[in-house]
């Protein structure tokens, strides 16, 4: 016994021994590799003149992928090299102190996965003195339970002006069977911080594959061969610092790259559009979008099929059968909604375990595809991409795909995408508007290539109508009562849909309509359960209540910029959550003060303020080189009705006229006297969702005249 | 599956399915929880009962007089249903064991307790983990009891017990067990207000004294904003582990403060600082000195400009200073270890430096109790000219001679060999932070146009100066620009030139050029002006259930002056009424004169000791309040 436990701590001790060294002589080798980096980018330590004002300069970075599969497992490389120069005490401080996960373990896809961190500091100081940083000096974080081991590290030395040259060596490795999609990169190539020189590439052996597509003038990929290896780099210098704008799409606007890798072995299919071994994959045809998409969104399905059985029963049991074609495509559609969202919400909010409801956008599709077929109703699959992230023409990954269905009505064509908490039959969410989209169609396999433009809403169509009747607090000439009552129409109705409305304000009806209960009623539940869950319901019911009332306020705090002493009715008159009656309406009071300054027996009220705070253009932001991408065209009527309190006489009227139009809208104002009612008109309006940059300044006209209309006073005279 | 292993897997089952049954709330708990419920409004959770056993005993292992806390507690869910972590902290010289949760019906509850690192804001390593687990309380009236044991593996290090929770209790008793061949003296801080009850008695079998507090409804801690530190406010014991005499053995632990500073001096005598790599650093930097004076600031300075702040608090490290080699290799360190090299470094340059231990505001203690817990920093003193000044070099942009609020009037443990010196931070007045707005304007149309300064001393020059050097160079200007315009588009601000910013002597100050669009409305033959354009304090009022005093990072001074130059034709038809509010603690003075054709008007803001006590915070409201009118009023010109 007591030889075999001897043996067994040396057979320990010794292969503890050969692990350190193995590790030693890697770290060893990672090293070198990195600090024994030729390139003539890497070497430099000069800062171009015009970034000597900057608070750092990167002078060299490269982040390369490698791709390995041996013995039934992949490895996956990362490397990050980054030099930067810190020329402020804000930089130093960043980059004093880096924290890395020496060993950890992950989860790739449903595998469990295991990696290393190696990494290495160094300093070069001004006068090309290098100092590499001691890694015995990071601390341990201790966490005894913890997968793998957190370090931190803080660096020794590091002055304004040096430069801080540093690497992340990371290897994970998992086990794959015929097929692995790593998930994809979009990315800009420009940073909060200037770029000297970077380079992004990818090394791959044989079954890995690699989708990569530069937008926007970003530079391609070049490839080049090593034996078995290929390796595809992508290039750039000089690249100065990206700042966040007011309707920025930074990835319309600024050179950006987006990047996958797969591996696949015998064609296997996967959710991804793969290209041909050995070269990089560029675009996306009609063809392979079909190929991708059409099989799976046309197999048969069994929850879809479950779910038009509740269908049908629902119809059959609330008499709703031999309905027009339109009225069936409606039922669908809420029905979807109210069997995926409506019936789970509340779960989901009160109980600790419940799932988020509702479908992806394939489920969705899929699922109403089919009902709509059951019922002989033709319908096509739309695809498009999200405005935000790239134009369909740049189409590369499977996750920039947006799908929806299209039903033709008569003359009419009907879409239908996916919902959130407020379906809306019939409308093309914002992001899709005006964009390029393929069509296709679920009964034919080929055909050619069919294209349409989505529909793209107006200004009228995104409209907001807002009565604001104002007066003085009796006997208290600083505190306005502000009363409003807000329409809005299509697309401004969701921001305050979505702040304003709670689910208790409809399920109770949504339940009665469709015959169904709350998830309290339909489980079987004990009765102290029951009690247990009402008690939670309650409170939950309380906080969201509470929860509207604090955003109602802080919502007029921002709209009038003043100090809001008290709510006032607030009551919603039309949810809007139905197409029929699509507009949401609603009314709030508001007891604020801040807007009335004294002067002597006098009073001036910044009654400009009551249309709400507008976009205020910082002095920084008049010019402009990027294109103004808006989230759809939309139109505000504000009508502010004040009354004047006896004794008083209104001077100042004539400042509250204004009148800017151009083609990218406009904004204009009338001011006159009804009786005691001072009464102005103001309309403000953007004709498009998208405007060239060329275009900026006729914005800027419009939006200054609207900004300037908030900071007019009237003066109350005392008769 | 075997046969075996089913009925097991059954019986398992069972057994949870009858523990959750017993668990379940009963009518009587269920009307308690909605009485606790209406009693403690704001509370999901009252411990319905609580005990604290604290034990000292001798470790024969460590040779150390140890401690023990054993805690057990009754703990309702009051509201409908709640997810409590119950936590405990621990570190190098202590651990947690014993985790015990039980159902109502005292069967036993399986809980997996995680230990993890405690990082916390602004400390870049320490020792500090914390041990938790989460219990899911499922409805109203649901209990649990639970039970730990933390672990003091030397007395020196365990100086606090306190008394609250973060939630309520309802009654909550504790014990503590001093063996008499123990002296340990148990300090009673903040039992003002709160029903605590003593109780001594002698335990002849463990010949020990058992001292038991008894509390009753003790609220739980509720954290406010700007608040003093916790030993400040919530009642508490401190323990004072003076000596023992074990087995004839006497061990003298803190009996006195000399004995600390022995323990102390202990530490510094151990560091291994080597001075032969400082002389050059020290010659080099106070080779263009002429006085002494400009050789102290040149080394305290550089130091601030060059050596990092970074919180380590990791055992003993925590007590002892890193040596000053180290320090300026590392070009960073932590409190002890930056006062350290200020030390070596003055010392080398011919000074009389030392080093010197502090509690800053944050604690309620000073140095009349020997214990670890009266002081939480170091810094250093250097005696210049016949005067001591203490130097911070934590405090970036602190001018020699001027301290920070956090340290001002404490109490300070100075170095002198063997033995030590007490003495405190000289204190300042609101006047020397002084900040000073002026601006001189006449109107264009309907702007106010002219010229702006900001002049700041003190705190409030140090505060800018370290917000300013803080952000990115590339963004300074227009951080600068937000500064002054307060993110106003209507407030122009250009041509904006300041002194040197990272210059810490003497005053700072920005001169700009303004242009104030919406200050200026114009009717017939009036013209209405809206003279303060900050308009500071305006809605800075207390709401009426804060419960503690509310504390300001520095003594407040601040005042505008504007200078409005009154058009040619028009005079001042109005101005509104001055005011002047005075009190002991704080104070609001508005003035408006006309002479000739300027109409100056002057605004003083004081908070004359950075603090204000909520029993004055009705009367600083009233004061804001009329402040905030006077805001709100205009000044008229008419045409003659």
């Amino acid at each position: 016994m007591k030889t075999y436990t001897f043996l067994l701590t040396l057979g320990l001790l010794l292969s503890t021994i050969t692990v350190t060294l193995a590790q030693k002589d890697k770290a060893g080798e990672i090293r070198s590799e990195f600090w024994g980096n030729k390139h003539k980018k890497y070497t430099n330590n000069e800062v171009p003149e015009k970034w000597n004002g900057e608070s750092a300069v990167i002078l060299y970075q490269n982040f390369s992928y490698e791709y390995d599969k041996s013995s039934g497992k992949i490895y996956n490389i990362a490397r990050y090299h980054r030099k930067i120069k810190l020329q402020d005490k804000a930089a130093v401080k960043e980059y004093s102190e880096f924290s890395f996960t020496e060993t950890f373990k992950g989860q790739v896809g449903y595998r469990r996965s295991k990696g290393k961190t190696f990494v290495g500091f160094k300093i070069i100081k001004p006068d090309g003195s290098e100092k590499e940083v001691d890694l015995a000096n990071a601390a341990e974080i201790k966490n005894e339970d913890g997968d793998g081991t957190v370090k931190k590290l803080a660096i020794p030395g590091l002055q304004e002006g040096d430069i801080i040259d540093y690497y992340y060596f990371v290897i994970e490795r998992f086990k794959a069977d015929l097929t692995h999609t790593f998930q994809p990169v979009l990315t800009t190539l420009s940073s909060t911080y200037p770029i000297c020189y970077q380079e992004v590439s990818f090394s791959v052996e044989k079954n890995f594959y690699i989708n990569f597509r530069p937008t926007n003038g970003a530079p391609d990929l070049r490839l080049k061969e090593t034996g078995k290896r290929k390796v595809y780099t992508v290039k750039e210098e000089n690249i100065d610092r990206y700042e966040d704008l007011l309707w920025l799409y930074k990835y319309r606007s600024l050179p950006t790259i987006k990047f996958q890798v797969i591996y696949n072995k015998r064609n296997t299919p996967v959710p991804a559009f793969v290209g041909k071994n050995g070269k990089a994959k560029k675009d996306v045809s009609y063809g392979e979008v079909r190929q991708l998409l059409m099989p799976s969104l046309n197999s048969m399905d069994l929850s879809a099929r479950s779910t038009y059985k509740l269908f049908k029963k629902y119809l059959k049991e609330n008499n709703l059968n031999g309905k027009n074609k339109r009225e069936m495509v409606e039922l669908a559609y809420y029905y979807l909604y109210h069997y995926s969202i409506g019936m789970e919400i509340e779960e989901y909010y009160v109980s600790d375990d419940a799932r988020e409801p509702g479908y992806n956008q394939y489920g969705f599709v899929s699922t109403l595809h089919y009902i709509l077929d059951m019922y002989d109703i033709d319908n096509e699959l739309i695809v498009t991409i999200p405005r935000d992230i790239a134009h369909l023409d740049d189409l590369l990954l499977f996750q920039e795909i947006a799908v929806m269905l299209r039903v033709q009505l008569g003359e009419e064509d009907i879409y239908l995408s996916n919902f959130g908490l407020h379906p809306r039959f019939g409308e093309v969410p914002p992001d899709y508007e005006g964009n390029k989209a393929y069509v296709f169609s679920f009964s034919s396999s080929g055909g050619g290539q069919r294209i349409a433009t989505l529909p793209t809403s107006n200004k009228d169509d995104n409209h907001s109508q807002v009565q604001v009747n104002a007066s003085f607090l009796e006997g208290d000439m600083n505190t306005l009562l502000v009363e409003t009552s807000n329409e809005m129409k299509g697309h401004n109705r969701r921001w305050a849909q979505n702040r304003f409305i709670n689910i208790y304000d409809f399920l109770d009806e949504e339940y009665e309509q469709y015959g169904t209960k709350s998830f309290v009623e339909r489980g079987k539940r004990k009765k102290s359960e029951k009690v247990a869950l009402n008690q939670k319901i309650k409170e939950f019911k309380e906080r969201l209540a509470e929860n509207r009332e604090e955003r109602l306020k802080a919502n007029a705090e921002d709209d009038y910029k003043a100090e809001i002493i008290d709510l006032k009715n607030f009551k919603i008159n039309n949810l809007g959550r139905d197409h029929k009656s699509p507009n949401f309406n609603f009314d709030a009071g508001f007891e604020v003060k801040g807007l009335v300054k004294k002067a002597g027996p006098n009073h001036i009220i910044e009654v400009g303020k009551l249309i709400s705070s507008q976009i205020e253009v910082p002095e920084e932001g008049m010019k402009r080189s990027q294109d103004v991408y808006m989230p759809y065209a939309r139109s505000y009527n504000y009508t502010i009705q004040l009354t004047i309190p006896e004794g008083y006489k209104v001077q100042g009227l004539e400042k509250l006229n204004m009148k800017v139009e151009n083609t990218t809208g406009g904004f204009t104002s009338a001011a006159r006297m009804d009786g005691n009612q001072l009464i102005i008109d103001t309309y403000k309006y953007y004709s498009n969702n998208f405007e060239p940059a060329a275009n900026w300044p006729k914005l800027i006209e419009f939006l200054e005249a609207a900004y300037k209309f908030t900071q007019t006073k009237v003066l109350l005279k005392k008769a | 599956m075997n046969k075996f292993y089913l009925s097991l897997f059954f019986l398992l089952f069972l057994q949870s399915v009858w523990a959750q049954r017993g668990a379940q709330p009963k009518q009587e708990d269920i009307q308690l929880a909605q009485q606790f419920s209406a009693a403690y409004e704001d509370d999901k959770l009252v411990a319905i009962k609580s005990q604290l056993d604290i034990v000292f005993s001798y470790s024969n292992k460590d040779k150390k007089l140890v401690a023990e806390e054993r805690k057990t507690e009754q703990l309702m869910c009051i509201k409908g249903d709640c997810d409590h972590y119950v936590y405990e902290f621990y570190d190098d010289e202590s651990e947690i064991d014993d985790i015990e949760v039980r159902y109502r019906n005292g069967k036993e509850k399986d809980v997996e307790a995680q230990r993890e690192y405690y990082s916390q804001n602004g400390i870049f390593y320490s020792d500090a983990r914390v041990c938790y687990f989460a219990l899911d309380f499922p409805a109203q009236g649901y209990q649990y009891t639970v039970g730990m044991t933390k672990k003091y593996k030397d007395i020196k290090y365990f100086t606090s017990v306190y008394f609250s929770e973060t939630y309520p209790l309802e009654e909550r008793k504790i014990t503590f067990t001093v063996p008499r061949w123990a002296k340990i003296e148990l300090k009673e801080m903040n039992f003002a207000g709160f029903d605590i009850k003593k109780d001594s008695r002698f335990d002849t079998k463990q010949q020990a004294d058992v001292i038991t507090y008894t509390l009753k409804k003790m609220p739980g801690l509720k954290s406010e904003r700007n608040a003093r530190g916790p030993s400040h406010l919530y009642p508490h014991v401190l323990v004072l582990g003076k000596e023992y005499t074990y087995k004839g053995q006497k061990v003298t632990l803190f009996n006195s403060t000399d004995d600390l500073y022995a323990w102390y001096r202990s530490l510094v005598k151990n560091v291994d600082n080597d001075l032969a790599g400082l002389q050059a650093k020290v010659d080099e930097l106070t080779a263009g000195a002429g006085s002494d004076e400009e050789k102290v600031k040149a080394i305290y300075y550089w130091i601030q400009d060059n050596i990092r702040y970074i919180a380590f608090e990791d055992g003993i490290a925590g007590f002892q200073p890193e040596a000053c080699q180290e320090v300026l290799k590392n070009k960073y360190g932590d409190c002890k270890g930056m006062a350290n090299l200020t030390k070596q470094m003055l010392n080398l340059a011919g000074f009389d430096a030392r080093l010197v231990w502090i509690g800053t505001k944050r604690l309620a203690y000073d140095y009349s109790l020997p214990s670890l817990a009266v002081d939480n920093h170091m810094i250093c003193s250097v005696v210049l000219n016949g005067q001591r000044y203490f130097l911070d070099a934590t405090e970036e942009f602190n001018q020699l001679g001027e301290y920070a609020e956090r340290i001002q009037g404490r109490e300070v443990l100075i170095e002198d060999g063997d033995s030590f010196i007490l003495e405190k931070v000289p204190v300042s007045l609101a006047s020397d932070n002084a900040m000073v707005i002026k601006s001189q304007v006449r109107i264009e149309e309907e702007s106010l146009v002219g010229k702006g300064s900001y002049q700041f001393n003190g705190e409030s020059k140090a505060n800018f100066l370290y917000n300013l050097n803080n952000i990115r160079s590339s963004h300074r200007e227009e951080a600068l620009r937000y500064y002054l315009n307060e993110d106003n588009k209507s407030y122009k601000v250009e041509n904006v030139e300041s002194s040197d910013m990272t210059q810490r002597d003497g005053e700072m100050s920005l001169n700009y050029d303004l242009k104030w669009e919406s200050a200026v409305s114009s009717y017939d033959d009036e013209i209405y002006v809206d003279i303060d354009f900050s308009k500071e304090f305006q809605n800075y009022t207390f709401e009426e259930d804060r419960k503690q005093d509310y504390l300001f990072s520095h003594k407040i001074k601040q005042k505008t002056i504007v200078e409005l130059e009154i058009p040619e034709g028009y005079q001042a038809s109005f101005v509104p009424p001055n005011l002047d509010k005075q009190h002991e603690d704080f104070g609001f003075k508005v003035n408006f004169e006309v002479e000739g054709n300027t109409l100056r008007y002057l605004k003083e803001i004081t908070v004359h000791n950075a603090e204000i006590r909520r029993e004055h915070f009705e009367i600083w409201n009233a004061y804001v309040k009329e402040l905030a009118g006077s805001y709100e009023q205009q000044i008229v010109l008419k045409k003659k």
